[in-house]
Protein backbone atom coordinates (compact mmCIF):
# COMPACT_ATOMS: atom_id res chain seq x y z
CA UNK A 1 0.00 0.00 0.00
CA UNK A 2 2.77 2.27 0.64
CA UNK A 3 4.59 1.42 -2.05
CA UNK A 4 1.58 2.12 -3.76
CA UNK A 5 0.69 5.46 -3.03
CA UNK A 6 4.31 6.26 -3.03
CA UNK A 7 4.09 5.45 -7.03
CA UNK A 8 0.85 7.83 -7.50
CA UNK A 9 2.26 10.41 -5.98
CA UNK A 10 5.56 10.30 -7.97
CA UNK A 11 3.36 10.47 -11.02
CA UNK A 12 1.68 13.08 -9.76
CA UNK A 13 4.79 15.24 -8.58
CA UNK A 14 6.22 14.52 -11.99
CA UNK A 15 3.23 15.99 -14.08
CA UNK A 16 2.84 18.75 -11.50
CA UNK A 17 6.91 20.11 -11.59
CA UNK A 18 6.42 19.61 -15.46
CA UNK A 19 3.80 21.55 -15.86
CA UNK A 20 5.18 24.26 -13.48
CA UNK A 21 8.73 24.15 -15.52
CA UNK A 22 6.27 24.36 -18.73
CA UNK A 23 4.52 27.28 -16.94
CA UNK A 24 7.52 28.94 -15.98
CA UNK A 25 8.95 28.92 -19.86
CA UNK A 26 5.90 29.39 -21.21
CA UNK A 27 2.67 30.99 -19.93
CA UNK A 28 0.59 29.48 -22.04
CA UNK A 29 0.82 26.73 -24.56
CA UNK A 30 -0.30 27.03 -28.05
CA UNK A 31 -2.85 24.78 -29.77
CA UNK A 32 -0.87 23.07 -31.23
CA UNK A 33 1.59 21.95 -28.09
CA UNK A 34 -1.86 21.46 -26.02
CA UNK A 35 -2.44 18.68 -29.32
CA UNK A 36 0.88 17.05 -28.58
CA UNK A 37 0.89 16.82 -25.47
CA UNK A 38 -2.86 15.13 -25.13
CA UNK A 39 -1.91 12.73 -28.09
CA UNK A 40 1.55 12.26 -26.06
CA UNK A 41 -0.61 10.88 -22.90
CA UNK A 42 -2.74 8.89 -24.98
CA UNK A 43 0.10 6.75 -26.61
CA UNK A 44 1.91 6.65 -23.43
CA UNK A 45 -1.15 4.92 -21.71
CA UNK A 46 -1.79 2.90 -24.48
CA UNK A 47 2.10 1.67 -23.84
CA UNK A 48 1.57 1.02 -20.45
CA UNK A 49 -1.61 -0.79 -21.31
CA UNK A 50 0.48 -3.25 -23.56
CA UNK A 51 3.01 -4.20 -20.63
CA UNK A 52 -0.02 -4.78 -18.60
CA UNK A 53 -0.98 -7.37 -21.12
CA UNK A 54 1.93 -8.72 -21.36
CA UNK A 55 2.54 -9.37 -17.43
CA UNK A 56 -0.83 -9.05 -16.41
CA UNK A 57 -2.99 -12.29 -15.34
CA UNK A 58 -5.70 -10.54 -13.46
CA UNK A 59 -9.06 -10.34 -15.49
CA UNK A 60 -9.53 -7.21 -14.26
CA UNK A 61 -6.51 -5.62 -14.96
CA UNK A 62 -6.46 -7.30 -18.52
CA UNK A 63 -10.18 -5.79 -19.25
CA UNK A 64 -8.62 -2.27 -18.10
CA UNK A 65 -5.40 -2.51 -20.53
CA UNK A 66 -7.89 -3.54 -23.32
CA UNK A 67 -10.38 -0.70 -22.80
CA UNK A 68 -7.18 1.45 -22.35
CA UNK A 69 -5.98 0.44 -25.63
CA UNK A 70 -9.46 0.85 -27.53
CA UNK A 71 -10.40 4.19 -26.38
CA UNK A 72 -7.12 6.02 -26.32
CA UNK A 73 -6.31 4.67 -30.10
CA UNK A 74 -10.13 5.80 -30.61
CA UNK A 75 -8.98 9.00 -29.94
CA UNK A 76 -5.97 9.50 -31.19
CA UNK A 77 -7.59 8.71 -34.63
CA UNK A 78 -9.73 11.28 -34.09
CA UNK A 79 -6.73 13.59 -33.40
CA UNK A 80 -5.04 12.70 -36.67
CA UNK A 81 -7.90 12.91 -38.90
CA UNK A 82 -8.24 16.61 -37.02
CA UNK A 83 -4.76 17.64 -37.82
CA UNK A 84 -4.85 16.41 -40.93
CA UNK A 85 -8.00 18.41 -42.02
CA UNK A 86 -6.67 21.46 -40.00
CA UNK A 87 -2.78 21.11 -42.11
CA UNK A 88 -1.09 21.36 -39.23
CA UNK A 89 1.93 19.57 -37.42
CA UNK A 90 1.64 19.22 -33.39
CA UNK A 91 4.53 21.00 -31.40
CA UNK A 92 6.67 19.12 -29.09
CA UNK A 93 6.91 21.24 -26.03
CA UNK A 94 8.42 20.54 -22.36
CA UNK A 95 5.26 18.89 -20.97
CA UNK A 96 5.04 16.73 -23.81
CA UNK A 97 9.08 15.67 -22.84
CA UNK A 98 8.25 15.36 -19.15
CA UNK A 99 5.85 12.73 -19.54
CA UNK A 100 7.71 10.77 -21.93
CA UNK A 101 10.12 10.66 -20.04
CA UNK A 102 8.72 10.06 -16.39
CA UNK A 103 6.99 7.28 -18.31
CA UNK A 104 10.20 5.66 -19.17
CA UNK A 105 11.11 5.83 -15.69
CA UNK A 106 7.47 4.07 -14.79
CA UNK A 107 7.93 1.46 -17.60
CA UNK A 108 11.88 0.59 -16.10
CA UNK A 109 9.93 0.02 -12.70
CA UNK A 110 7.19 -2.26 -13.59
CA UNK A 111 9.28 -4.05 -15.86
CA UNK A 112 10.68 -5.32 -11.59
CA UNK A 113 7.41 -6.50 -10.69
CA UNK A 114 5.14 -9.20 -11.38
CA UNK A 115 1.78 -10.50 -10.20
CA UNK A 116 -0.25 -9.01 -7.73
CA UNK A 117 3.00 -6.53 -6.84
CA UNK A 118 2.99 -5.03 -10.79
CA UNK A 119 -1.38 -5.26 -10.95
CA UNK A 120 -1.21 -3.14 -7.85
CA UNK A 121 1.21 -0.65 -9.52
CA UNK A 122 -0.21 -0.86 -12.59
CA UNK A 123 -3.60 -0.17 -11.44
CA UNK A 124 -2.60 2.85 -8.88
CA UNK A 125 -0.39 4.39 -11.54
CA UNK A 126 -3.42 4.42 -13.68
CA UNK A 127 -5.00 6.16 -11.49
CA UNK A 128 -2.95 8.65 -10.54
CA UNK A 129 -2.32 9.55 -14.56
CA UNK A 130 -6.00 9.94 -15.22
CA UNK A 131 -6.34 11.91 -12.09
CA UNK A 132 -3.78 14.74 -13.37
CA UNK A 133 -4.30 14.19 -17.11
CA UNK A 134 -7.49 15.50 -16.02
CA UNK A 135 -7.03 18.33 -13.88
CA UNK A 136 -4.63 19.29 -16.93
CA UNK A 137 -7.18 18.68 -19.46
CA UNK A 138 -10.01 20.35 -17.65
CA UNK A 139 -7.93 23.11 -15.79
CA UNK A 140 -5.28 24.19 -18.61
CA UNK A 141 -5.85 22.59 -21.96
CA UNK A 142 -9.21 23.24 -22.51
CA UNK A 143 -9.56 26.92 -21.15
CA UNK A 144 -6.49 28.03 -23.51
CA UNK A 145 -7.71 25.55 -26.58
CA UNK A 146 -8.21 28.80 -29.32
CA UNK A 147 -9.38 26.34 -32.26
CA UNK A 148 -12.96 25.06 -31.40
CA UNK A 149 -12.70 21.57 -33.41
CA UNK A 150 -9.67 21.45 -30.94
CA UNK A 151 -11.30 22.36 -28.34
CA UNK A 152 -14.16 20.35 -28.79
CA UNK A 153 -12.02 17.31 -29.31
CA UNK A 154 -10.24 17.90 -25.70
CA UNK A 155 -13.86 17.51 -24.15
CA UNK A 156 -14.67 14.64 -25.87
CA UNK A 157 -11.46 13.11 -24.59
CA UNK A 158 -11.73 14.83 -20.95
CA UNK A 159 -15.28 12.46 -20.77
CA UNK A 160 -13.50 9.64 -21.66
CA UNK A 161 -10.49 10.28 -19.56
CA UNK A 162 -12.37 10.70 -16.35
CA UNK A 163 -14.70 7.36 -17.26
CA UNK A 164 -11.34 5.61 -17.44
CA UNK A 165 -10.40 7.53 -13.78
CA UNK A 166 -13.73 6.04 -12.56
CA UNK A 167 -12.64 2.78 -13.77
CA UNK A 168 -9.16 2.81 -12.53
CA UNK A 169 -10.73 3.36 -9.13
CA UNK A 170 -13.11 0.91 -9.34
CA UNK A 171 -9.97 -1.62 -10.63
CA UNK A 172 -7.51 0.01 -8.00
CA UNK A 173 -10.55 -1.16 -5.04
CA UNK A 174 -10.96 -4.66 -5.98
CA UNK A 175 -7.11 -5.66 -6.57
CA UNK A 176 -7.69 -5.00 -2.80
CA UNK A 177 -3.53 -4.02 -2.83
CA UNK A 178 -3.45 -2.91 0.89
CA UNK A 179 -4.29 -6.25 2.18
CA UNK B 1 -27.18 -33.68 -51.51
CA UNK B 2 -28.77 -34.29 -48.86
CA UNK B 3 -26.27 -32.14 -47.19
CA UNK B 4 -27.18 -29.15 -49.73
CA UNK B 5 -31.11 -29.45 -48.92
CA UNK B 6 -30.59 -29.01 -44.78
CA UNK B 7 -28.04 -26.24 -45.85
CA UNK B 8 -30.60 -24.53 -48.05
CA UNK B 9 -33.70 -25.00 -45.64
CA UNK B 10 -31.47 -23.82 -43.06
CA UNK B 11 -30.62 -20.75 -45.13
CA UNK B 12 -33.96 -20.32 -46.25
CA UNK B 13 -35.10 -20.30 -42.31
CA UNK B 14 -33.09 -17.38 -42.17
CA UNK B 15 -34.06 -15.34 -44.81
CA UNK B 16 -37.72 -16.01 -43.55
CA UNK B 17 -36.14 -14.18 -39.99
CA UNK B 18 -34.97 -11.45 -41.68
CA UNK B 19 -37.93 -10.75 -43.78
CA UNK B 20 -39.92 -10.45 -40.45
CA UNK B 21 -37.12 -8.70 -39.01
CA UNK B 22 -37.24 -6.05 -41.63
CA UNK B 23 -41.16 -5.90 -41.95
CA UNK B 24 -42.72 -6.23 -37.90
CA UNK B 25 -46.21 -8.46 -37.93
CA UNK B 26 -47.41 -5.19 -35.73
CA UNK B 27 -48.00 -1.90 -38.05
CA UNK B 28 -48.39 -0.27 -34.38
CA UNK B 29 -44.80 -1.37 -33.53
CA UNK B 30 -41.98 1.98 -32.72
CA UNK B 31 -38.69 2.31 -32.82
CA UNK B 32 -37.14 4.04 -29.85
CA UNK B 33 -34.03 5.58 -29.59
CA UNK B 34 -31.07 5.40 -26.94
CA UNK B 35 -27.98 7.75 -27.44
CA UNK B 36 -24.69 6.96 -25.54
CA UNK B 37 -23.15 9.51 -25.43
CA UNK B 38 -20.76 11.58 -22.47
CA UNK B 39 -20.21 7.59 -21.18
CA UNK B 40 -24.12 7.24 -20.48
CA UNK B 41 -26.88 5.64 -22.49
CA UNK B 42 -29.72 8.04 -22.43
CA UNK B 43 -32.08 7.74 -21.84
CA UNK B 44 -31.00 5.20 -18.80
CA UNK B 45 -34.82 3.86 -18.63
CA UNK B 46 -37.25 3.02 -21.24
CA UNK B 47 -40.30 1.69 -21.37
CA UNK B 48 -42.02 0.06 -24.97
CA UNK B 49 -44.20 -2.45 -25.83
CA UNK B 50 -43.42 -6.10 -27.22
CA UNK B 51 -42.07 -5.80 -30.93
CA UNK B 52 -41.11 -2.18 -30.07
CA UNK B 53 -37.62 -1.93 -31.41
CA UNK B 54 -34.69 0.17 -29.82
CA UNK B 55 -32.08 1.71 -32.21
CA UNK B 56 -28.67 2.38 -30.07
CA UNK B 57 -26.51 5.32 -31.32
CA UNK B 58 -23.24 6.15 -30.46
CA UNK B 59 -21.92 9.83 -30.08
CA UNK B 60 -19.08 8.85 -28.50
CA UNK B 61 -15.04 9.07 -29.73
CA UNK B 62 -14.69 5.93 -28.21
CA UNK B 63 -16.22 2.21 -29.28
CA UNK B 64 -19.09 1.38 -26.79
CA UNK B 65 -21.83 -1.78 -26.33
CA UNK B 66 -25.24 -2.52 -25.52
CA UNK B 67 -25.39 -5.46 -24.09
CA UNK B 68 -28.19 -7.09 -22.25
CA UNK B 69 -27.27 -8.74 -18.71
CA UNK B 70 -28.29 -11.86 -19.13
CA UNK B 71 -26.67 -12.32 -23.08
CA UNK B 72 -29.85 -12.48 -24.78
CA UNK B 73 -29.07 -9.44 -26.92
CA UNK B 74 -26.30 -7.73 -27.95
CA UNK B 75 -25.53 -4.57 -30.20
CA UNK B 76 -21.47 -5.56 -30.77
CA UNK B 77 -18.93 -2.93 -30.65
CA UNK B 78 -20.80 0.15 -31.80
CA UNK B 79 -17.66 2.99 -33.15
CA UNK B 80 -18.57 6.99 -33.20
CA UNK B 81 -21.45 7.18 -34.81
CA UNK B 82 -22.43 3.75 -35.27
CA UNK B 83 -25.96 2.88 -34.92
CA UNK B 84 -27.58 -1.00 -34.40
CA UNK B 85 -31.27 -1.72 -33.70
CA UNK B 86 -32.55 -4.95 -31.56
CA UNK B 87 -36.12 -5.78 -31.44
CA UNK B 88 -37.93 -7.05 -27.85
CA UNK B 89 -40.92 -9.78 -28.89
CA UNK B 90 -41.27 -10.62 -24.98
CA UNK B 91 -42.27 -8.51 -21.98
CA UNK B 92 -40.19 -8.30 -19.34
CA UNK B 93 -37.46 -6.27 -17.68
CA UNK B 94 -33.85 -6.02 -19.54
CA UNK B 95 -30.79 -4.43 -17.67
CA UNK B 96 -27.86 -3.71 -20.32
CA UNK B 97 -24.08 -2.56 -20.04
CA UNK B 98 -21.58 -1.87 -22.24
CA UNK B 99 -18.77 -4.35 -21.76
CA UNK B 100 -15.88 -1.70 -22.06
CA UNK B 101 -16.97 0.40 -19.50
CA UNK B 102 -18.63 -1.57 -16.50
CA UNK B 103 -19.84 1.89 -15.13
CA UNK B 104 -22.38 2.22 -17.87
CA UNK B 105 -26.12 0.73 -16.78
CA UNK B 106 -28.92 1.12 -18.30
CA UNK B 107 -32.44 -0.44 -18.38
CA UNK B 108 -35.23 -1.45 -21.15
CA UNK B 109 -38.71 -2.37 -19.68
CA UNK B 110 -40.77 -4.20 -22.39
CA UNK B 111 -44.77 -3.55 -21.32
CA UNK B 112 -47.63 -5.03 -22.68
CA UNK B 113 -50.14 -2.28 -22.79
CU1 LIG C 1 -18.72 1.93 -23.18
Amino acid sequence: MLKALRLTAAAAALVVSAAGCAAAEQPKMNDLEIAHTAYTAGNLDIRYAHMALAVSENPAVLDFARTMIRDHSAVNDQAVALIGKLKVTPQDNPLSRALVKGAAEKRAEFGRLSGKAFDCAYATNELGYHQVVNQTVAGTFIPQTTVPELKQLLEGALATFQAHEKHAGAMVKGLKCGA
Amino acid sequence: MRRLTRRVTRLGGLLVGAALALAPADPAAETHRVVIERFAFVPAELSIRPGDTVRFVNRDLVPHTATDGEGRWDTGTLSLGAAARVTFEAAGTFPYVCIFHPSMRARIRVVPE
